[in-house]
C-alpha cells in the first residue's frame, strides 16, 4: 500500500459509508422513535432496583443504623466502599472528556458523551451514601459552611471529610456544566428535526437558542477548553482526597503517603471499566457499532492495562513499606489483612486488579469484545475488593487487640448499594433515550480526516506523485476563497 | 436438704447433648494481646534487677522525636535511650510539626495500675450507672454495638492445654482523653474538640454522626448511638403514651437516670468524659468556698467503683496532687501511655503490672499457645 499521506497506525474513528446527514440520522433517530422492548425491559428492573434501594434506606433512617452490620470497631463498611467505589468510576468522564480533549485525542468523540453521563450519575450515587450514613441525616447541612444562628458555628476545616463535601460537589457541577455544554448543539439539532410540537419546545429550551453560527461555535470552543482545563485538576484532585480521609489518619493500612496517586490510578481504571461495560451494551442495542468501534474499546483497554499495572505496582510498595517501616502496627496490618479472616477480599482484589488486566497485552484479547465486557466487569469487582480490603480489613484488626472484631453487611446495607445502581441504570436508560449518546457535532468534527470512507478515498490521492497532490490541494484552496468570496 | 444456710430439693436429672448451637454474646472476641506493646508487664525479679527497664523500652520508642536531631549534633551516637523526666515533655512539643498547646489551670489526668487491677467490672458498672450509658442487648452486643464507655479489655497468655501455666492481665480501656487526638481534627462538625483541661469533650447536640471519629480513634473507645436504646427519640416511640412503648418518657422510669447527665439520642457518638458533671460540680463549690479544688475532692465514677484503687484521678498540674507524685516521683519507673509513639499524648497513664511469676508468657511465642495460634 502506499503510504504517504495517511497514518497507517490510525484506524478510522467511524466505520461505513458516512456523510454527515447520515450521523445525524444514525445517532438521532433511536430518541425520535419508540424505545424497544429491551429499553422497557431494563428501565422496569432499574425502577425496581431504585425503589429496593429507597426502602432500604429508609428502614435504616427508620430504625437507626444499627440495623447496619457496622460497629464500635468497624466504623465504615459497606456504605464508605460503595461511595469510594462509585466515585472512582465517576473519573472516567472528565478523564475522557477534558485531559484527551487538551491531549487532542480524536477517539474521544465516540465515547465522551455517554462517559460523561456515566460520571454524572455515579457521582450521583456515590453521594448518597455519606448522606445517608450519618447518624442524624436531618443535621447533614451542618458541613455547609453556610451563615448560620447557631453561634454562627462553622464547619471543621481541618477534616477531610469537609474537604470530600467541597471536592465532590464542585467535580459534579464542573462535570455537569461540562456535559451539558457539549450537549447544546446536538439538542439543537434535535430540535430542528423535530417533528412534534412538544419536542420542538423541550428541546429548543434545553438548546438555549442554539443557531449554529459561527459565533457560537466560537464561544462554545472556548468554553470547552475554559471547562477542559477547570476539570483536568478536578480529576486528579477529586479522589486525592477521598484518599486523604484515610490517608490523615492514625490506623495503620490507612495511613500511607502512596494514597493519592494510588486512588487516583484505582479510579481511571475502574471508570474506564465501568465505560466499557456501558458501551459495549449501548453500542449493540442502539446499533452504534459503527461510531463505537473495536479500536475505540481497544483504547480504553490500554489505559485500563495501564492503570492496572499502576494499581499493582502500588499494591506491592504498600506491602513493601510495611516491611521496610518495621513498624510493628504497620507490619501486623498488612499480615492481617492478607492473611487474617478477610484473606479472601485481599486476593480477589489481586486476582481481578494485578493479574487478569495483564491479559490486554495481548491485541487479540484487546479487541476481542466478549473478553472486554467481561474483563470490564471482573476489574470493577475487583475495585469494589480493593475500597472494601482498605477499608474494613485496617480497622477491623487495628492498635488493641481487645477491640478488634467483625464485619458482615447487613440486607439494608445491600439493599443500599443494589438501589444505588437502580438509580444509575434509571437515569442511564433515561439517558439512552433522550440524549444523544455520541456527541453527534463532535462526531462530524472528526469524519472527514478520520471517517472510513473519507480514509478510502484517500488511496486515489496516495498513488499521485506530490506535485499533483500539491496542484490539486491548490485547487481546493482557490475553490474555498471563491465559495467564500460568494458568500459575502 | 438443708446445706447450712438453705433448702435445697433435687429431681432426677440427666443431661443429653442436642446437637444444637446456642450463640453466646460477648464484647472482647480476641483474647491476646499479640505481644504488642501496648501494655506492659514484668516479673518482680527481672524489674527489681532492672528498675528503669520500662523507661528503657518507652526510650526506644519516642526518645528520638523528643530531641531535634538537626539542632544537636552527635546526639545519635548515644546508644542507650532511656525516658527521663524532661522527656516526655520535649517528646509533646518536638514530635510534631504544630505548636504546642499549653495547658495553665487545671489539667486532669489518670493513673491506671495493671498491677492492682483484678478485672471485676465495677469500674463499667459504675460509670453506666452514673453517666446514663444504655444497655443494647444480646442482639446487639452480638453486633459489636455495645455502648461501655469504659471497658477491660482481658488477655491470656500461656499453655491452652494447662490452665496453670495461663497467665491474665486487665487492661481497663477508656477514652484516652489525647491532647494530640486523632478523633478531633477529622469531625467535619467540630461537635468534638478539647477543653482547656485536657477533656477530649462531646458536643452531643452537635453530632451528626459520621463515625469518623471512631474510625481514627487509636483505643476504639468511642461509642455510637446506632438505635434508640431508650425508646426517647424514635419517631414513633414519642407518638405513644400507652406505658409499653414510651420507656424513658414516662416520670417514674426516668428515675433510673442521673440527672446530671444528658441522655444521648440515636445518631450520636459517645464516650468517656471523664465524669465532667462531677468536675464542674466540684469546681463550682470550690469557687463559692473561695478555695481552689483539692486533690482527691472529685473522684470519677470509676475511680470510686474501683475495689483495688487502681484508678487515681486528679490535677496533674498541681504538684501536690496524688496523679502529679505518681507520674513524675513514686511510679514513675512503672509509667506508661498506650501507643505513647503515635504521638496522641494521652492524658491517662498506665502503671505496668509486676508478676510474682517466674516469666512471662505473653511475649514469648514457644509458651504462649494465643500467641502462635492467633490466626
Amino acid at each position: 500500500m502506499h503510504i504517504k499521506y495517511e497514518s497507517f497506525v490510525r484506524e478510522p474513528l467511524v466505520d461505513g459509508n458516512k456523510t454527515y446527514h447520515q450521523v445525524s440520522e444514525d445517532i438521532i433517530r433511536p430518541i425520535e422513535g419508540k424505545p424497544g422492548r429491551m429499553w422497557y425491559v431494563g428501565f422496569f428492573f432499574s425502577i425496581i432496583l431504585l425503589c429496593f434501594g429507597i426502602f432500604s434506606v429508609s428502614w435504616s433512617v427508620y430504625w437507626g443504623l444499627g440495623t447496619w452490620g457496622v460497629n464500635r470497631t468497624v466504623g465504615w463498611g459497606w456504605d464508605i466502599t460503595n461511595f469510594v467505589w462509585w466515585i472512582g468510576i465517576g473519573h472516567a468522564g472528565t478523564l475522557i472528556s477534558a485531559i484527551l480533549l487538551l491531549f487532542r485525542q480524536g477517539w474521544r468523540t465516540g465515547v465522551n458523551r455517554a462517559a460523561e453521563a456515566m460520571t454524572i450519575f455515579a457521582v450521583m450515587c456515590a453521594g448518597q451514601f455519606p448522606i445517608w450514613h450519618m447518624g442524624r441525616v436531618w443535621d447533614g447541612f451542618w458541613v455547609l459552611p453556610l451563615p448560620n444562628s447557631r453561634g454562627p458555628l462553622w464547619p471543621n476545616f481541618d477534616s477531610p471529610l469537609l474537604w470530600d463535601v467541597f471536592a465532590i460537589s464542585t467535580y459534579f457541577t464542573v462535570s455537569l456544566l461540562f456535559w451539558y455544554s457539549g450537549l447544546v448543539p446536538d439538542f439543537s439539532l434535535i430540535r430542528d428535526r423535530a417533528k412534534t410540537k412538544l419536542r420542538k419546545m423541550l428541546y429548543g429550551f434545553a438548546s438555549f437558542g442554539w443557531t449554529g453560527t459561527a459565533k457560537n461555535w466560537q464561544r462554545m470552543e472556548a468554553l470547552a477548553l475554559v471547562l477542559a482545563g477547570l476539570s483536568t485538576p478536578l480529576v486528579l484532585s477529586v479522589h486525592t482526597i477521598v484518599s486523604f480521609d484515610f490517608a490523615t489518619s492514625v490506623i495503620p493500612g490507612w495511613h500511607t503517603t502512596i494514597f493519592p496517586p494510588y486512588f487516583v490510578a484505582g479510579a481511571v481504571f475502574s471508570g474506564f471499566a465501568m465505560v466499557n461495560t456501558l458501551l459495549v451494551i449501548t453500542r449493540k442495542i442502539l446499533h452504534l457499532e459503527e461510531y463505537i468501534t473495536i479500536g475505540h474499546l481497544e483504547a480504553m483497554n490500554k489505559i485500563i492495562v495501564l492503570t492496572g499495572s499502576i494499581v499493582g505496582v502500588a499494591y506491592l510498595t504498600e506491602l513493601f513499606i510495611s516491611w521496610y517501616s518495621q513498624n510493628w502496627g504497620e507490619m501486623a496490618a498488612f499480615q492481617w489483612r492478607i492473611m487474617g479472616p478477610y484473606w479472601w477480599s485481599y486476593w480477589a482484589m489481586m486476582t481481578c486488579n494485578v493479574v487478569s488486566p495483564q491479559l490486554f497485552w495481548v491485541k487479540k484479547l484487546r479487541r476481542n469484545i466478549p473478553f472486554t465486557f467481561v474483563m470490564s466487569i471482573v476489574v470493577n469487582i475487583g475495585m469494589w475488593f480493593e475500597r472494601f480490603v482498605i477499608i474494613v480489613t485496617s480497622t477491623y484488626r487495628d492498635w488493641v487487640p481487645g477491640s478488634w472484631s467483625y464485619y458482615s453487611p447487613t440486607w439494608p446495607e445491600v439493599g443500599f448499594y443494589l438501589g444505588t445502581f437502580g438509580l444509575f441504570f434509571t437515569l442511564y436508560f433515561l439517558f439512552a433515550k433522550y440524549f444523544p449518546v455520541i456527541a453527534v457535532a463532535e462526531i462530524k468534527f472528526v469524519l472527514k480526516t478520520s471517517g472510513d470512507n473519507y480514509k478510502r478515498d484517500m488511496e486515489r490521492i496516495e498513488v499521485q506523485s506530490a506535485e499533483e497532490f500539491q496542484h490539486e490541494l491548490d485547487a481546493h484552496h482557490d475553490e474555498d476563497h471563491h465559495e467564500e468570496a460568494a458568500h459575502h | 436438704m438443708f446445706n447450712g444456710q438453705t433448702f435445697e430439693s433435687h429431681h432426677d436429672v440427666t443431661i443429653a447433648g442436642t446437637n444444637e448451637f446456642y450463640e453466646i454474646a460477648i464484647t472482647q472476641t480476641h483474647n491476646s494481646y499479640e505481644a504488642r506493646p501496648i501494655l506492659h508487664e514484668f516479673t518482680l525479679e527481672e524489674f527489681e534487677k532492672d528498675p528503669k527497664i520500662l523507661l528503657k523500652e518507652r526510650g526506644n520508642e519516642i526518645a528520638e522525636f523528643a530531641e531535634i536531631p538537626w539542632l544537636e549534633e552527635g546526639k545519635e551516637a548515644e546508644t542507650e535511650k532511656i525516658v527521663g523526666p524532661n522527656t516526655e515533655e520535649e517528646y509533646r512539643i518536638n514530635g510534631t510539626l504544630y505548636p504546642n498547646h499549653p495547658y495553665e489551670g487545671i489539667k486532669w489526668g489518670m493513673s491506671i495500675d495493671l498491677s492492682t487491677c483484678i478485672g471485676c467490672g465495677a469500674c463499667v458498672v459504675g460509670c453506666m450507672a452514673e453517666n446514663n450509658v444504655s444497655v443494647v442487648g444480646k442482639e446487639h452486643v452480638m453486633k459489636s454495638h455495645e455502648m461501655h464507655w469504659i471497658r477491660i479489655d482481658r488477655y491470656f497468655s500461656g499453655k491452652i492445654e494447662e490452665p496453670d501455666t495461663i497467665q491474665t492481665i486487665f487492661q481497663p480501656m477508656l477514652c484516652q482523653h489525647c491532647d494530640n487526638a486523632p478523633c478531633e481534627n477529622v469531625c467535619p462538625v467540630s461537635a468534638t474538640n478539647h477543653s482547656t483541661e485536657g477533656l477530649n469533650q462531646m458536643a452531643y447536640n452537635r453530632c451528626i454522626g459520621t463515625k469518623y471519629c471512631a474510625n481514627n480513634c487509636p483505643y476504639k473507645v468511642r461509642h455510637f448511638n446506632w438505635m434508640d436504646w431508650n425508646g426517647a427519640d424514635a419517631f414513633a416511640d414519642n407518638q405513644f403514651e400507652d406505658y409499653r412503648r414510651d420507656d424513658l418518657n414516662d416520670d417514674l422510669t426516668r428515675m433510673v437516670l442521673n440527672p446530671d447527665v444528658t441522655v444521648r439520642s440515636r445518631g450520636v457518638m459517645e464516650k468517656c468524659s471523664f465524669c465532667v458533671q462531677r468536675l464542674q460540680e466540684g469546681k463550682l463549690a470550690a469557687k463559692k468556698a473561695g478555695r481552689p479544688v483539692k486533690d482527691g475532692e472529685i473522684r470519677t465514677a470509676c475511680q470510686q467503683a474501683c475495689p483495688t484503687d487502681a484508678i487515681t484521678f486528679g490535677n496533674v498540674n498541681d504538684r501536690g496532687s496524688e496523679i502529679a507524685k505518681l507520674r513524675k516521683d513514686e511510679q514513675m519507673e512503672r509509667t506508661f501511655y498506650v501507643l505513647e509513639h503515635i504521638h496522641t499524648l494521652p492524658n491517662i497513664n498506665y502503671l505496668a503490672k509486676i508478676r510474682n511469676a517466674d516469666e512471662i508468657k505473653g511475649i514469648d511465642e514457644k509458651k504462649d499457645d494465643f500467641l502462635k495460634y492467633h490466626i
